[in-house]
């Protein structure tokens, strides 16, 4: 993914939990720090396995997971109202660089969990 | 200016001796969406609402009308207080002091205020497990007659530990429920789970099948809610609801 594209989707994110241009939803979605990995978690509703998409690089990680069947607000909001949400989008920049060799995913009632060992350079000290 | 918070009823209603249930964005909205469920079930009629300037300054608008976001449903026998928005740490007290005072005049005989115990493995749990805290004999005898799991010790964080503390410091027979949760996450199912514990206690029939085959939409909607919810859990370090108090005895 191009730093470029990274910035734009973003920026785009920011302030909002919707994406009007891409029909998507930004999911609720967490990275806990474990020690020698990173935790992320994601709720994506109305969402099966086999529509989940991950990308990885050592310091992003990328969602995307396309709805089985569309979400409209029909009365909710204002703007969005209307809109066929057809699927969910994240981008994290993760706090600390992974092994991405490593990392293992899961998806169990509509929560992912994806754990991304933390890529550790052990360096060995001499004592004087 | 209105410094304190006021209690605004907007419908007079003739309450005899009601039960009220409290529902305040917490831990996986638990008490959030067994609230909305309830009263939407019961068909209950907005009362009340409350008001402050030290409220944010923020109107919900249902049915085409502007409302508070904390609001008060009921009839003569339920009341069901509401919120569409975090309660912020500082406000609480305030509040509470407030809610006691309007009780009294209700002449109260119990409440219950609903919330959810992080579970790390709610994902391995398909029934979450109901605890409930008493205040008394008489709400530690509805707690044995209908065999919930009694909260012990701990910590309690937040709204619903506040409310509690000052009903008991002020007679009102007082419980609260709490169910096994996603912490982060909107969990209908754990809202389920004590809605049906309610209806024992009430001896109601609120049907809780709509909840979970809308638990997917459900999540959706209280997507927003839920992300104001975790910010304002953080500020008042709901975390330390996993800690173990040291036993002074």
């Amino acid at each position: 993914m191009s730093r470029k594209r990274f910035l734009d989707i973003w920026e785009e994110f920011e302030d909002w939990a919707w994406s009007l241009r891409n029909r998507c939803l930004e999911p609720l979605c967490y990275i806990e720090d474990r020690g020698d990995h990173l935790l992320v978690s994601a709720d994506l509703p109305f969402v099966e396995k086999e529509n989940i998409e991950i990308s990885l690089t050592e310091d992003l990680l990328e969602i995307n997971a396309r709805m089985k069947t569309s979400y409209r607000f029909n009365r909710l909001g204002v703007v969005q109202r209307g809109i066929k949400f057809e699927s969910f989008h994240k981008i994290l920049r993760l706090p600390s660089r992974v092994d991405t060799e490593k990392a293992r995913a899961r998806f169990r009632s509509g929560i992912l969990e994806i754990e991304l060992p933390k890529k550790i350079q052990k360096k060995s000290i001499e004592i004087d | 200016m209105k410094d304190s918070i006021e209690i605004i009823e907007t419908t007079k209603l003739v309450t005899e001796k009601p039960v009220v249930i409290i529902g305040i964005p917490d831990i996986g909205l638990v008490g959030s969406i067994a609230t909305f469920h309830i009263l939407d079930k019961l068909k209950l009629e907005e009362i009340a609402h409350l008001e402050s300037d030290k409220f944010p300054p923020v109107i919900v608008v249902h049915d085409k009308r502007p409302k508070s976001p904390i609001r008060i449903y009921g009839n003569k026998d339920i009341l069901i207080l509401i919120s569409e928005i975090p309660i912020n740490s500082s406000l609480i007290p305030e509040i509470s002091r407030s809610l006691i005072e309007w009780f009294k005049t209700k002449d109260v005989s119990l409440v219950m205020s609903l919330g959810g115990i992080a579970h790390p493995d709610r994902l391995e749990i398909k029934k979450p497990t109901v605890y409930g805290l008493g205040t008394d004999e008489e709400t530690d005898e509805i707690l044995k007659k209908n065999d919930i799991n009694i909260f012990e010790e701990g910590l309690i964080v937040g709204p619903n530990g506040i409310i509690i503390r000052d009903c008991m410091k002020n007679g009102i027979p007082s419980l609260y429920l709490m169910t096994e949760s996603h912490y982060r996450y909107p969990d209908p199912g754990a809202a389920a789970s004590i809605i049906e514990i309610i209806n024992k206690i009430l001896n109601l029939n609120i049907d809780v099948r709509e909840l979970l085959d809308k638990e997917e939409e459900i999540k959706i909607k209280a997507r927003d809610l839920m992300k104001r919810t975790e910010q304002s859990m953080k500020e008042m370090q709901k975390i330390r609801e996993k800690e173990i108090p040291m036993m002074y005895r």
